[in-house]
């Protein structure tokens, strides 16, 4: 687990809403109580992160300290505005999970340790990130003996939206590609013809497109060239 | 003429053993060790110090990680930066060649995501390792 960070403020009590919750819906860990402990946080297409946070409360007549909050991941940061909670003190920790390449159902875990418990607690922040383009298949591979074949992949889009225009990017110049049109604004087939290659070597394209209203999105295509030695 | 439900004829025959080769390719497909498609097996560091050739080692911890320290030789490749670290690995891998992917302890699952990725790409055979870097440093 990454070490999060720890943003140190002024508060010990949260002036939340949730304050006078039922206490059902609190849950006990770490010598805290919790709410929530499972955040599921939707995520839109181009979405870049999402943010969850956990409310605390201290109901004991003893200062709880968090000893530490570790994050599964270098992808999340984890802020606390206050280490000690005091007695009847209320607190919370924000998450923040950022996507960057990821898509799919996404599950990050924030361990928090106080000093009143040794079994700590696990934030859970639950996303399905939605990818605009689907490519398949997204890794192509050639074997010593297969020169260079043309090969190709099909890009599926997944949004509503139309796409404008497709590009591929490639640093390349021995590998050409096509794009052709299967289904207007939705599905393409991206033919790709590269020279033929003694060496292993293994490239990323990237499927570029540009949707009707002006938004962009990529998806890389993998190619494997196996080499007689790597 | 009626025909009693129980007697079969030649149809009945035949559609009531259409679900034993079914069967028998099920469980062939599902035996450990006989197909990739069950996914990455997670093996111990002492089986895999006890294989003949070193594995590819991925490793899916984080670059800040990765940099301090990791297994002589292993590869960083997290979901995050997944389009800039594949083409290293993939130009280390052959496809005899076993893949063991592992990240920091026990409670993490970047491995399993990263294993599940590299698999579903057709990467095989991969690994993921028990214990992580934390069992590796231990042994």
């Amino acid at each position: 687990m990454a070490a999060a960070a720890l943003l140190l403020g002024s508060h010990g009590v949260l002036p939340g809403d949730d304050q006078g919750a039922d206490s059902a819906d609190w849950t006990q860990a770490a010598g805290l109580k919790w709410n929530p402990m499972k955040v599921e946080v939707p995520a839109e297409l181009f979405q870049e992160s999402a943010e969850a946070r956990f409310k605390f409360h201290n109901d004991s007549d003893q200062p709880v300290e968090i000893l530490s909050i570790r994050t599964d991941c270098g992808c999340t940061t984890a802020m606390l505005e206050e280490r000690v909670v005091p007695p009847n003190g209320y607190g919370e920790i924000r998450v923040v999970f950022t996507f960057e390449e990821r898509t799919g159902l996404q599950e990050r875990i924030t361990r928090v340790a106080t000093d009143a418990d040794p079994e700590s607690a696990d934030l859970l922040l639950t996303t399905r990130i939605p990818a605009p383009l689907l490519v398949t298949p997204d890794l192509l591979q050639w074997q010593p003996e297969e020169g260079g074949e043309q090969r190709s992949v099909e890009l599926v889009n997944q949004t509503k939206l139309n796409i404008k225009e497709v590009n591929i990017l490639s640093r390349e110049d021995w590998i050409s590609t096509r794009v052709e049109e299967v289904e207007p604004g939705r599905k393409f087939r991206i033919q790709i013809d590269p020279d033929p290659v003694e060496d292993q070597v293994a490239v990323s394209l990237g499927v570029q497109v540009q949707f009707e209203d002006g938004q962009e999105a990529v998806a890389p295509v993998y190619l494997l060239f196996l080499g007689s030695s790597p | 003429m009626t025909r009693a439900w129980f007697v079969p004829g030649w149809m009945d025959l035949v559609l009531l053993l259409i679900p034993i080769p079914l069967a028998l390719a099920t469980v062939a497909w599902i035996l450990p060790g006989k197909h990739d498609a069950t996914g990455p097996r997670v093996v111990s560091v002492a089986e895999v110090r006890g294989w003949e050739v070193a594995p590819l080692w991925v490793d899916a911890r984080s670059a800040a990680s990765y940099e301090r320290a990791t297994i002589p030789g292993a590869l960083n490749l997290t979901e995050g930066r997944w389009s800039e670290q594949l083409p290293t690995v993939l130009s280390q891998w052959r496809p005899e060649r076993k893949v063991v992917v592992f990240c920091s302890d026990e409670g993490c699952r970047a491995s399993e995501t990263v294993a599940g990725r590299l698999s579903g790409m057709g990467i095989a055979p991969v690994y993921i390792l028990e214990g992580g870097w934390e069992a590796w440093q231990e042994q």
